[in-house]
This record gives structure tokens, C-alpha cells and sequence, in this order.
């Protein structure tokens, strides 16, 4: 509820927000770009969301 | 009544307020010279040829004895105002209050006495020191320059995502009431139902997923929890509207023990 409010709040304006979260998302709408990163045996792994 | 009489008890009623003012300059540490010492004795030798009776003699001796308290404090005050050290406090505003500006700040620039601050080290705190400075890496070695390793970033389709539950395909609400409409159904006209038939799935980690979302439609008021306690059995039953315990009685902690043996038994049961 509130990644969608914070994603609701900055919709149509011209800026661009970074939100980092240790938790599990859910994001709707396909404006959002989403980047894990995940410590894996003491290497981070990113991975973009396509 | 006669003469005698009114006038013994207008002498009377004259001692007890002569008593009633010295008892309250004494208690009250009003100024003992309101008291006018030469009238007051005036009075009781005026009233004491017609004093007869012991409780009339004993007024009068308790009128002297009340006066001669306040006399003391007449006396303590005139020693206390006698010493040198003694300034009257009106004098003294008078004296302050004529001093100029610059005499006032010559005065409290004479009296002042600034508080400086004063910290000391002491041989063995100084040894200390001076060992944990020599035992110090040099500064470049200590501030080691950390690389930055770079990596390339890779992708991931968001169906990858939701199976690894990094990503949720629905918000936790939203799974919470699609779990109270499976609850509801399963119910169906029973009213209520078994804690393990409900929770219970094909794999112990579902059924883990399932008791941990049915914690939550108990907590939230969509569902309560039905123990019998003789057979040992939990029933969950579901609210047709979810209902809100707060504040209205007292909200107690079951807990359950989902363990694997508890699964493996649940399922074995189902298959005989």
C-alpha cells in the first residue's frame, strides 16, 4: 500500500524517484523500473526487471 | 445582669483578643512591635480588682504570659537589627539606586570572579597515549583505498521474480481476501471447519504459507478460532464481515505448532 502510494504521489510529474526497500514489492503499472540486488555467497547480484 | 457582672465579661473578652493577637504575631511571624506593650498592661491591670474566680485569674496569668512571648521577640529583633552585620534591606535599595552606571559596573567588576576551566592529564594518561600513538599503522596504510568491484548488471523478467517472492504478484491484502473467500467457501453451510483441513496443502511448505496467512485473517477480525478442548480439535470460523476485537474484549495468543511430523500425520489421516 505504500509503494503504491508513493508511486501514485509522483505520477505525471517530470521527476524521477529512487525508493530502496528491503522488502517484498508489488508495484503496479509499468512506469516503475525495478532493480534487485541480492547478496549471494558475498557477491551482489543486480538484475534489472524487464 | 448586674454591673459587676457586664463589666467582667467586657474585661474578659478584652484578655482573649489581646490573647488572639499575641498567640497570632507569634505563629505567624508578624511584626512583634504591632503590639503596643504599655496599652496592653494597661488594660489587664485595669480589668485584674475584679478577677475572682480561678478561671478569671487564670485568664489574665495566660494574658501575661502571652505578652511577655511577644516581648522576647521585641527583644530578638532589636539584638538582631544591633549587630554589625545587620543592613536594612530598604537602605540598602536606596544605596543602589543612587549609584551611577559606571560606579554600579566598577562594583561588579571588583567582585567578579570569572570561572575558568581547568582539565589536567595526568603522567600515566599521558604514557597511555603516547603508547597507542606509536602502535598506530602509519595513516596511508590505514586508510587502505577499497576498490570498488564493478558488475554487470543483469536482467530478470518480473514472472522470474514474483517465483523467487521477491516480487509479489498480488499486495498482501489482496492475497488476504482471496484466502477469506477460499475460507468461506470451504465452509460452506458448516459454519466452521478444522484448522488442519483448511490449512493443511500437498506441501508442508504451502501448508506453512497458508497457517501464516490464516494467522493474519485471525488477527484482522475475518476469521476466529473454535478450540475443543476435550477432543483436542481447532476450528476456524469465518466472519461473513471482517470484525474488529480492539478495545472490545481481550485479545489472547494461540499458538499453533505447524511442525513437519504434525503435517505428515494430517496427511496421512487424509489418505486412510
Amino acid at each position: 500500500m505504500i509503494a503504491n502510494l508513493l508511486v501514485s504521489s509522483v505520477k505525471g510529474s517530470d521527476a524521477q524517484y529512487l525508493a530502496i526497500t528491503p522488502s517484498q514489492v508489488t508495484f503496479e503499472g509499468d512506469d516503475v523500473h525495478i532493480i534487485t540486488v541480492q547478496n549471494i555467497e558475498g557477491t551482489s547480484a543486480i538484475r534489472e526487471v524487464t | 445582669m448586674s454591673s459587676k457582672q457586664q463589666r467582667k465579661k467586657i474585661g474578659g473578652e478584652h484578655l482573649q483578643r489581646i490573647i488572639d493577637l499575641c498567640t497570632s504575631i507569634e505563629e505567624k511571624g508578624l511584626d512583634p512591635f504591632l503590639v503596643d506593650v504599655e496599652d496592653i498592661l494597661d488594660v489587664v491591670r485595669e480589668y485584674f480588682p475584679e478577677w475572682e474566680l480561678p478561671e478569671e485569674l487564670s485568664l489574665d496569668a495566660e494574658t501575661i504570659h502571652r505578652l511577655a512571648s511577644v516581648i522576647k521577640l521585641q527583644s530578638d529583633w532589636v539584638k538582631h537589627r544591633s549587630t554589625s552585620l545587620y543592613t536594612d534591606p530598604f537602605l540598602l535599595e536606596e544605596k543602589i539606586r543612587k549609584l551611577t552606571k559606571v560606579e554600579l559596573a566598577t562594583l561588579f567588576l571588583e567582585v567578579w570572579h570569572p570561572i575558568v576551566e581547568f582539565e589536567q592529564i595526568s603522567p600515566h594518561s599521558l604514557t597511555e597515549a603516547i603508547k597507542y600513538w606509536q602502535s598506530l599503522l602509519p595513516i596511508d596504510e590505514r586508510w587502505l583505498q577499497i576498490d570498488p568491484q564493478k558488475r554487470e548488471a543483469g536482467t530478470v523478467t518480473r514472472e522470474e521474480l514474483i517465483r523467487q517472492r521477491i516480487l509479489a504478484e498480488k499486495t498482501f491484502s489482496e492475497d488476504l481476501e482471496a484466502f477469506w473467500n477460499e475460507l468461506k467457501e470451504k465452509v460452506g453451510e458448516n459454519e466452521k471447519i478444522l484448522y488442519w483441513d483448511f490449512v493443511g496443502a500437498n506441501s508442508y511448505d504451502e501448508t506453512i504459507q497458508r497457517a501464516y496467512l490464516t494467522s493474519f485473517l485471525i488477527t484482522y477480525g475475518y476469521a476466529t478460532l473454535e478450540i475443543d478442548r476435550l477432543e483436542e480439535e481447532i476450528f476456524i470460523k469465518p466472519y461473513e464481515e471482517p470484525v474488529s476485537m480492539l478495545g472490545k474484549k481481550q485479545v489472547v495468543s494461540i499458538p499453533v505448532s505447524i511442525s513437519n511430523e504434525e503435517w505428515m500425520k494430517w496427511k496421512r489421516g487424509l489418505q486412510n
